[in-house]
């Protein structure tokens, strides 16, 4: 069954006051049977459900579960699907939006603490009474009585941006709430774009997290639980671009302004790529405090004007930054699940 | 800073008005058309009135309070021009006018904008523009927002200021570190 009709017939589910009763036998069905129903059924009624809903209804178990099947799905229909949720829900990109800012304040609660340790080379030069800067908290600046997760949620993104775009200031770059239509008029004056009108009308309207048209990468920013749902988006952009004639590609892993911490209100981001075009981030309350010990390691940098912290590659959890402090030292820092 | 009044205030009531000031002032020919919408005239003062000054398309973090939405003239008159309903020749006049004033170059600053900046002949006047107006944009403080609903100093977000001094030379590390008491046209390589 094409994609549009299937929507169709969720929507009279719906309108019989049948949808929520059919989601739950779904779930039922497909944990007691042991049977993996494809991944357009439940996108399709999820889709449906989340339009007539209020943001930030669907609990982070629901989303994650959703991003995994949505990961399955055709760029094409995911795109059909957006679409859709945009139409009927003017509030959807909120409401998803706050949706992934839960995701990361339940995270925040049940994932691993964590802590910073940093390996200070010997010969380095630092004192015992030295400290490495602290990242965080931020200020708490909840407009109005918008739900926190809707707060956390955006405010990662921005915080992402920033640190993207100070690692690429003079690049033809779009965050967040910049819409297609405006990044397609702009890669026309670039002269990328071969098919403008590639693109429908809602299509137009959709809104890539990350978009760089000097180095043709693309990035969608979600909180760690939602992995599968950047992915799943980042493939339906991709197609978006490739459609209009744009040769975006997913963002490399290693990409400066990909891995970072930077201060979140009341706490800290922290995010990496672990794969390419897929940023993810964990919020923490408090602060990031680098525990500092002695390496017998010999230094092998010179005298610079920066701290920079490295990160291992095993734990790839965390933390390139850079603040001045007078002098260079080379400080792995390693950014572990505190008891593991 | 003296802003117009017609882009302060809640970021749906702005679009639309600005949006029917521009149908109903009629078609665009040249950069003083563009004044009428704007009503250059009727300006206010941004130490008596708050807000931040919204420097790109906002979220919900910024949709319901007051504030300046200052990108969104360029912005929408960048959108006549490539839909054909604003004469190509318009784009370099409003670019030129928008460099005589503080709040006209302060939208050209605005990432939203940077269609704007592209073209590599504007960089030379737009930072000799932001840097003679740089004291008065820095003197607004912790005010301007990408998104953030918190407002921070203009040299700490991204900017069309940077994206131009990346393009003329200046490193990226340069950029992301304090500016120095000479202004945005200082880190300009000697050459």
């Amino acid at each position: 069954m094409p994609m549009p009709d299937m929507l169709k017939a969720a929507e009279e589910l719906r309108t019989r006051g049948g949808l929520d009763n059919f989601i739950t036998l779904y779930r039922v069905y497909e944990v007691t049977q042991k049977v993996l129903v494809t991944a357009r059924v439940p996108a399709a009624l999820y889709t449906v459900r989340w339009s007539h809903s209020d943001a930030g209804t669907s609990s982070s178990v629901e989303m994650q579960l959703v991003s995994e099947k949505l990961n399955d799905l055709d760029p094409g229909e995911l795109t059909i699907l957006f679409a859709y949720l945009n139409k009927a829900h003017p509030n959807a990109a909120k409401a998803l939006r706050m949706a992934e800012g839960q995701a990361a304040l339940a995270e925040a609660k049940t994932g691993p603490e964590m802590t910073v340790t940093a390996h200070v080379p010997a010969g380095a030069g630092m004192g015992a009474h030295a400290t490495l800067p602290s990242i965080g908290p931020g200020k708490w600046n909840l407009p109005g009585e918008m739900d926190p997760g809707l707060y956390i949620g955006i405010e990662a993104h921005n915080a992402i941006a920033l640190v993207y775009d100070e690692a690429h200031p003079g690049d033809k770059t779009f965050y967040n709430t910049i819409e297609m239509s405006t990044i397609l008029r702009a890669a026309a004056r670039a002269g990328q774009v071969k098919t403008p009108d590639a693109l429908t009308e809602k299509e137009t309207g959709l809104k890539p997290d990350i978009t760089n048209l000097t180095k043709h990468h693309l990035y969608e920013i979600k909180p760690v639980d939602q992995r599968a749902l950047g992915r799943a988006e980042m493939k339906m952009y991709l197609a978006m671009f490739r459609a209009a004639g744009v040769p975006m590609v997913p963002g490399p892993t290693d990409e400066d302004g990909t891995m970072g911490a930077f201060p979140a209100p009341d706490g800290v981001f922290l995010w990496q790529s672990p794969e390419p075009g897929v940023i993810i981030y964990r919020y923490r309350k408090g602060s990031l405090v680098p525990e500092l010990v002695y390496d017998e390691a010999t230094a092998t940098e010179a005298a610079g004007e920066r701290w920079r912290y490295v990160l291992k590659p095993e734990q790839k959890a965390i933390a390139v930054g850079a603040v001045s402090v007078g002098a260079m030292l080379i400080i792995a820092i390693l950014l572990i699940p505190v008891g593991a | 800073m003296q802003v117009p009044r017609i882009i302060h205030g809640e970021y749906r009531v702005v679009d639309a008005r600005l949006r029917g000031r521009i149908d109903a002032c009629g078609a665009l020919v040249g950069a003083r058309d563009w004044d009428d919408p704007l009503q250059v005239d009727d300006l206010i003062d941004t130490a008596v009135v708050p807000g931040l000054h919204v420097l790109n398309p906002p979220g919900p973090l910024l949709e319901a309070d007051l504030h300046y939405h200052v990108f969104l003239p360029l912005t929408i008159l960048l959108e006549l021009v490539d839909t054909g309903r604003a004469p190509p020749e318009v784009e370099q006049e409003v670019f030129d006018t928008s460099l005589t004033t503080p709040w006209g170059t302060l939208g050209l600053l605005a990432p939203a904008n940077r269609m704007w900046l592209f073209a590599p002949e504007r960089h030379r006047p737009f930072l000799q523009a932001a840097s003679a107006f740089w004291p008065t944009l820095d003197a607004e403080g912790a005010r301007y927002t990408v998104g953030s609903a918190t407002g921070a100093p203009l040299w700490s977000i991204g900017s069309n200021l940077k994206y131009v001094l990346a393009n003329l030379g200046v490193p990226a590390p340069t950029l992301a570190s304090p500016l120095p008491p000479g202004g945005p046209a200082s880190l300009l390589p000697v050459t």
